[in-house]
Parts: structure tokens; C-alpha cells; sequence
């Protein structure tokens, strides 16, 4: 039996089945690549670890010792640490604490002894080759590939026998730290598991990894035998050329933009200026919590303008902009009801005569909404919390279609949905664009960017950092605009 | 990451804490400048025994505030503890201090009542301690049906002793705001306001997150209690109804304390000052002879004003970034001045 032993583990959300009988195995010291597009079960299996969540079915056996499930006191003391990509740290309280959550210092009666803590928590730094990170500083005050360090270093005090990292290099440029400290912990008996979809990254560090898609396991593989584009069609489930619809391929920018926004300040924003013409897609880069929220909120009118103009030509739209939420269960849908009324619940004045819904037309216009992202009929009369996370994705973007606005602004529009219905959406996306709309659209996933955008803006700390166009449009660029590595390099010199 | 590291390091005493202080002392002041009556010891020990219900009852308020909950309890508990001092010590004068202690346990019960409720059967918070305050109201008047009652002048002095013109109610505010300022450095203390600014975060980070909600109502029951005895001690009777003026008064402490509603902010210490702010106002409309109707419209405005505060402290931060920012259009130059602030 292998030192780390996953079996059959099952979870089920509602109608979403986020892992179907996963099994995964580790060798004592072994750092394990787990790729996966969002959505495919990485998170749930590592709330499973954690004890955050209770599994349906299925076992976790550690050195031979069953994992009790549910209790995340119970996986801390078999040896499990855990490095969140959401980072899981309460802002209000400081790094120092955070570090030295199980062996706080006290004093006589029972007071956390600021000094003392202090002071070994500079020791638990300098023993993992970051005495650069201030222990006094709150972890609402650092910046965000800090505190993705301090959560690494805190998961990592836990990892007596199994540490699960996840997409821990979103945050953090330097691998080569991060590599050095997991290999050191891997030498001293710990198995690691490696959550990333980078794959040059898990080539570098792992020595084999499994391959889920859906929450079902698709594949194994041994560092250097798989060509890249074979695991990503193995992670995707289908060839990677036809997954984007085409480009368009005119220059747009001879025409009169449709969005013109003129140093605009919001939130986190400050001072950003763009314009996104006719038939464009245009895209936004930037890691977690650089204003992108604020920006795209601000633009749909939910976020206040602090200072600025954002001038819409509306034309022949009936709206200035809709927007398609971050979290679509707490933002967009009417959980407990139907699909057909969430799908007409903003254009009540068309189904309405003399203030009164007619349930005909409703439901007429609501079929015609459903053919239009196809949506099966038969979901019509469910209610949407029923449904999987890609049909509940595409009520939201029949709703706001058919607001009609002149500008579709979608925040990270395919989190947590499934490979076909990805595919199903660029499409969506795509011929909204064409139609002569403008589309602004935020994705956590670069190569989705790439895929789907005319022209990408990285932003960074409020402000744009780059602008991509056309053949310009790659990865790398786009990730380092979203570092701000040029400055990067300068003020974290220590590293 | 300098700035931000001293800042850090600065960071004892929360801005929160110093502006509820500042409201008090203003108002504090201004009562004595307009009522010479006010400026001798004799009125400010009345003034400590008057207000001591309510900055004892806050204490519990806030704490349950900053773990992100509500508690309306302290009405209830409040209530049934003067009505049970009134009884327990009409009918056995001489038992004062089992009697007290008793008070106590029932109080710390109802807390811990309450947040088993909450926190491992996860029902809302308001709700539960809305129906326990309710209860409790509903036993007090089982105990006595109408306001009444004598309580031993033995008792009463218990909570009204002074000592060479000092009250000591002011050293027991002191001593339970210290003991506030100790739970607060504590582990628990950082679980409770790592909680409320994330209960998830807190959860994930391995924190005692249950045990320490439950821990905050019933540390809260315990101040309610204690609220009550001080309340018989000031009225010398008992009233069913005691507890429900402090529903609204309460809360209303806690905003001029400029506690969070809304969790993880905040100090006991700043409401305690609150629930003074709260006392003396009407003193010092009366001082000023403005009509007693005026009082709740002032009072009202008063709170809206404290709230607003750290929205003026942002507009002020805000006005002090400007100027530097518009003097140089080009964004390069904008940047590095930006750094160098």
C-alpha cells in the first residue's frame, strides 16, 4: 500500500458531481502533479483533505491510518497541511500569528506574547529561506504573492506527512523558492501534491501526476513521457484547436468605439482610460484582487465612480451594459426558482401587459431565450438550482442577452463549468461580438484570454500594465503584464 | 511595505477606540460647562452607579458584535436578573453574595444556552437570542407580575460603595474593561476577531472557531447579568420589563463605541465609552434647557454623526492624495510620486 492512499472518493453537489470515485496514490516523498481545468474537482478533492468538507463515499489512508472526514482538526493532526489558492487567512490578524497558529507563545495567564511571537516566527521564516517577510506586519497589509508565500510556509508547518499545494505560482512568480522549500520537504518524508495547470511546472518539479477532468481521474503520467499538447487534451477532453471560434480579423479601431472610458477611479481602480470598439472582445488579465472586480462592477454601475467618465453609445441597444456576475449563485440566479423565470425576470416590461406578467408570453419568450444558449427544454420548469453549473451559466448569459446591451461585460464567465459548455459560450461570446456589440470579459484563465479576445489589457494594482493586440496575444506577455514584472524584479530585489 | 511595517507595530490602541473616547469627553465637557451642578464628586460617583447597567451590558453587546453575530438577549437577561435579585433578596436579606453569584450562573446558562444554538445548530443568531429574550421576559413575570418589590438596603450598598468619595462601580468598570483588554490579546480574543472579519478563513486556518463563538455569549450572558444587578442596585426594585429599554439602548452604546456592526472591529472599551456618551447626553440637553422630546432627534443624529466618522477620516485621506496627484498629468511621474508618498 502506497504511503498515501485516496480511494474512490465521491462528492456530489445538488445536481453537480464534483468528483465520481477519484483515486489518487503517493509514495513517501513524492511530489504528485494533479492537473485540471477549473472546475474539474482539484478544490473539492483538497477540501476533502482538509476536513472541510465530508465526502459521500470513499476513504483517505495516511501511513496506514484512516483520515477521519469532516473534521479539520482531525487532518492537521494526521500530518496534512494545505496552501489555499483562495487565500485562507483572516486579514485582521498578523503574519507572525498566522505562521504560529498551533504553537502561539503565551505568557503567565494565558496573553499571546507579542515579543516571543515575534521572535519565533522570524525563526520559522529564516528556516524556510524568507526572513525578508515582515512578522509584524497584518496579512491585510502585504502584498499578494506574500501572503501566498505565508500561506505556503503555514501549510507547509502543518505537512508532517502530505501537503497539498494549490495553483500556488497564480500568486507567486518565484518558483524557484517555492521548488527549493518543497523539495527540501519532500527529502524529510513528506508526499506533496502539486495542484497547477502549468505544466512546464509540473515537467520541473514532479516525478508523476494523474490527470482528472470532471471529478473522474482520465489519466496518469511520468514526467517527460507526455507531449504538452496530449495532456491538454487530456485535461480539455478534446483536440485544443477547436476549442475558440475564429477571431474577427478587421482592424476595429477605424470605426467610433461603442465604450470610452476616461480615467476612470473606482475601488481599487485609479486613472484607467479605454475604449472597446464594435465587434471587439476585449480582454482583462490580472491576478486575484488588482481592481478588476471594481473595474468591471463600476462599468455595470454597481461599484461607485469615484472619478472619471465612461461614455456608451448605445445605438441601437436597449441597454448600456449587462453583466454576467463573479458568483452566479449569490449574484445572478433565483435559486429556488424556475429556470424559465430567471431567464425573463429583467425584461418583465416586454411579458407584462398593463402591470400584469402573462404567464403565455413568458413562457414564450423564455423558450426562445433557451433555444437561443441552447438550453434544453426540459430544464425550463426546474428550478435553477437544480441545474449543473454550465446550464445555471447559460440562464445567466440568456438573461443578459436579452437585456440587449451594448456592451456585455463578463466577470470570469466560465468558472466552474464544463468543457463543452466552455466551448458553447465562446461561441455565445463571439457572435454577440459580431453582431456589432462590444464585449468586455475577465477570465482567472490566461489561455482563455488568448482563445477568445481580439485585444488584452493586463492590469496590475488599479492600472493597466499592457496592452496585447492580434498576434500580440500570448500567454507569457499577458502573465507578466499581469506580475508587473518590471517593477516586480526592482522591489523584490531580496529574492 | 516600511510604512505599512510601522504602522503595524504602532497599532495598539485602534483609531475606533480613540474617537468613542473623544465623543465621550466632548460631551462629557460640555455637560460640565453648562451644568455647575454636574462638577463635584458627588455627581460624577451618581453619574458612574447610573451608567453602569448599560456600559456593563455593552461590553457583552460588542463582543458578540465582533464576532459578526447578534444577541438581543441582554434585554431578557438583563430583566429576569433584577427581578430575581429583588425577589431572592426580599425574601433572604442576608444571602447577598450566593445570591449574586447565583445571578451569575444564570447568566453564563442562558449564554452558553444560547450560543450552543447558534453555533452548533447553526440557526440565526438574532433569532435565537429574540426568542430568549422573550422567555426570559416571560419568566420574569412569572416571578413578579408587576414592577415592585423591595430590595435590602444591604444590598444595594453592595454595588453603591464609595471609597473616600470614589465609586467603586467605576473600579469594577475598570477592572471588567481591563479584564476585556486581557481576552482580547489573548488566543481567544484573536480567534474572536478573525471570525468575524472571516469566518471562513478562520475555520480554514484551523482556529477554535465553535468553542469561541460559544465562548462569546456566554462571556456576553455574564455581563448581562452582571448589568442587572447594578440596575437593582440603581433602582432598588424589580421590573419585568427592566431589560427593554436596553434592546435599543444597547446598540445604540455600541455605535457611539464605533463598534462594527458588521464584525472584526471594534473594542468593548470603545462602547463602554459609548454607554457614557449615552448617559450624559440628556444631562447635558437638560443643562442646555432644550425640551425633553428633543432628546431621542439629538440623540439619533449624534449616532448618524459618530458613524460617519471614518467616512470622514477617508474623504480627508482622500483630499490629502489629491492635490499631489493632479499637479502632474504624466502617469509615469504620477507613479513614482505615488511611491514615494
Amino acid at each position: 500500500m502506497a504511503f498515501v492512499e485516496i480511494q474512490n472518493v465521491s462528492k456530489r453537489f445538488g445536481a453537480t458531481r464534483a468528483l465520481q470515485r477519484t483515486s489518487l496514490a503517493l509514495d513517501r516523498g513524492e511530489i504528485h502533479g494533479l492537473l485540471g481545468e477549473n472546475g474539474a474537482g482539484k478544490s473539492t478533492l483538497m477540501k476533502v483533505l482538509s476536513g472541510v468538507i465530508t465526502p459521500d463515499e470513499g476513504t483517505v489512508v495516511i501511513d496506514g491510518e484512516m483520515l477521519q472526514h469532516g473534521d479539520p482538526k482531525a487532518a492537521r493532526e494526521a500530518g496534512i497541511g494545505i496552501a489555499f489558492q483562495e487565500l485562507s487567512s483572516p486579514p485582521n490578524i498578523s503574519v507572525a500569528m498566522k505562521l504560529c497558529l498551533r504553537d502561539t507563545p503565551k505568557n503567565v495567564l494565558g496573553m499571546i506574547a507579542q515579543k516571543r511571537l515575534m521572535s519565533h516566527a522570524r525563526t520559522v521564516l529564516d528556516e524556510y529561506h524568507a526572513p525578508y517577510i515582515p512578522v509584524d506586519a497584518l496579512i491585510s497589509e502585504v502584498d499578494l504573492a506574500t501572503k501566498q508565500q505565508i500561506e505556503i510556509i503555514a501549510g507547509m508547518r502543518d505537512a508532517k506527512r502530505l501537503l497539498v499545494l494549490d495553483e500556488p505560482t497564480a500568486a507567486l512568480p518565484d518558483t524557484a523558492w517555492l521548488f527549493a522549500r518543497m523539495r527540501h520537504l519532500a527529502a524529510q518524508g513528506t508526499s506533496i501534491i502539486y495542484i497547477s495547470h502549468k505544466l512546464k511546472e509540473i515537467e520541473e518539479i514532479c516525478s508523476q501526476g494523474t490527470v482528472i477532468r470532471n471529478g473522474r481521474n482520465v489519466g496518469n503520467f511520468k514526467a517527460g513521457q507526455e507531449s504538452e499538447k496530449e495532456l491538454v487534451e487530456l485535461m480539455i477532453g478534446r483536440s485544443f484547436e477547436h476549442t475558440y471560434p475564429e477571431k474577427r480579423d478587421a482592424d476595429v479601431r477605424a470605426v467610433e468605439p461603442i465604450v470610452m472610458v476616461n480615467r476612470l477611479s473606482a475601488g481599487k481602480v485609479e486613472d484607467v482610460s479605454f475604449s472597446i470598439y464594435p465587434g471587439e472582445v476585449l480582454g482583462v488579465a490580472a491576478l486575484e484582487g488588482q481592481g478588476q472586480h471594481d473595474l468591471f462592477y463600476a462599468l455595470a454601475g454597481i461599484t461607485p465612480r469615484t472619478g472619471g467618465q465612461v461614455q456608451i453609445t448605445r445605438g441601437s441597444a436597449r441597454r448600456d451594459t449587462a453583466l454576467v456576475p463573479e458568483e452566479r449563485k449569490a449574484e445572478a440566479l433565483f435559486l429556488q426558482l424556475s429556470s424559465l423565470f430567471n431567464l425573463t425576470v429583467s425584461t418583465l416590461a416586454d411579458l407584462s401587459r398593463a402591470g400584469l406578467v402573462s404567464k403565455k408570453r413568458e413562457r414564450a419568450l423564455g423558450t426562445a431565450r433557451a433555444d437561443g444558449v441552447h438550453l434544453p427544454h426540459t430544464m425550463l420548469d426546474k428550478p435553477v438550482s437544480a441545474l449543473s453549473g454550465g446550464n445555471q451559466q447559460k440562464v445567466v448569459f440568456g438573461r443578459a442577452l436579452s437585456q440587449d446591451p451594448a456592451c456585455l461585460i463578463l466577470f470570469d464567465p466560465t468558472r466552474g463549468v464544463d468543457v463543452p459548455t466552455k466551448v458553447e459560450l465562446y461561441d455565445l461570446i463571439r457572435s454577440y461580438a459580431q453582431s456589432g456589440r462590444a464585449v468586455l470579459m475577465y477570465s482567472t484563465e490566461i489561455p482563455e484570454l488568448v482563445g477568445v479576445c481580439d485585444r488584452v489589457l493586463s492590469m496590475h494594482s488599479g492600472q493597466f500594465t499592457g496592452e496585447f493586440t492580434g498576434s500580440l496575444v500570448s500567454e507569457t506577455d499577458i502573465l507578466r503584464g499581469a506580475l508587473n514584472l518590471e517593477s516586480m524584479s526592482a522591489q523584490r530585489g531580496t529574492l | 511595505m516600511t510604512i505599512s511595517t510601522i504602522s503595524a507595530r504602532r497599532r495598539r490602541i485602534s483609531g475606533e477606540l480613540v474617537a468613542a473616547v473623544v465623543i465621550f469627553v466632548v460631551i462629557y465637557s460640555l455637560l460640565l460647562a453648562v451644568a455647575p451642578f454636574e462638577r463635584n464628586l458627588y455627581s460624577f460617583s451618581n453619574f458612574v452607579v447610573l451608567m453602569m447597567p448599560l456600559a456593563v451590558a455593552v461590553i457583552g453587546t460588542s463582543t458578540v458584535l465582533i464576532t459578526g453575530g447578534f444577541d438581543l438577549s441582554v434585554a431578557g437577561t438583563l430583566g429576569l436578573s433584577n427581578v430575581l435579585a429583588t425577589v431572592l433578596t426580599s425574601a433572604y436579606p442576608d444571602m447577598g453574595v450566593p445570591i449574586t453569584i447565583g445571578i451569575l450562573g444564570l447568566g453564563l446558562v442562558v449564554g452558553l444556552f444560547n450560543g450552543v444554538l447558534i453555533v452548533l445548530l447553526g440557526l440565526q443568531s438574532i433569532a435565537v437570542t429574540l426568542a430568549s429574550y422573550i422567555c426570559m421576559t416571560g419568566v420574569a413575570l412569572i416571578l413578579l407580575p408587576a414592577p415592585g418589590g423591595s430590595v435590602p438596603i444591604e444590598f444595594t450598598s453592595m454595588f453603591k460603595l464609595s471609597v473616600g468619595g470614589f465609586p467603586a462601580a467605576l473600579g469594577a468598570l475598570i477592572v471588567l474593561c481591563l479584564l476585556w483588554a486581557y481576552l482580547s490579546r489573548t488566543r481567544f480574543g484573536t480567534t474572536l476577531f478573525s471570525i468575524g472579519s472571516d469566518r471562513q478563513a478562520a475555520v480554514i486556518s484551523g482556529m477554535l472557531v465553535r468553542a469561541t463563538e460559544v465562548g462569546a455569549y456566554a462571556f456576553a450572558g455574564v455581563m448581562y447579568a452582571i448589568a442587572g444587578l447594578f440596575l437593582t442596585a440603581v433602582t432598588a426594585s424589580g421590573d419585568p420589563n427592566a431589560g427593554f429599554p436596553f434592546l435599543l439602548t444597547s446598540f445604540a452604546a455600541v455605535a457611539l463605541g464605533l463598534v462594527s456592526f458588521r464584525g472584526g472591529k471594534g473594542s468593548a472599551i470603545g462602547a463602554v465609552f459609548g454607554a457614557g456618551s449615552l448617559i450624559a447626553l440628556p444631562k447635558l440637553l437638560f443643562g442646555l434647557r432644550i425640551q425633553d422630546f428633543w432628546s431621542g432627534a439629538i440623540l439619533g443624529i449624534t449616532i448618524l454623526l459618530a458613524l460617519s466618522l471614518p467616512l470622514l477620516s477617508h474623504v480627508a485621506k482622500r483630499r490629502r492624495r489629491r492635490p499631489a496627484a493632479a499637479a502632474v498629468t504624466d502617469t509615469r511621474s504620477r507613479k513614482d510620486l505615488a511611491d514615494v508618498e
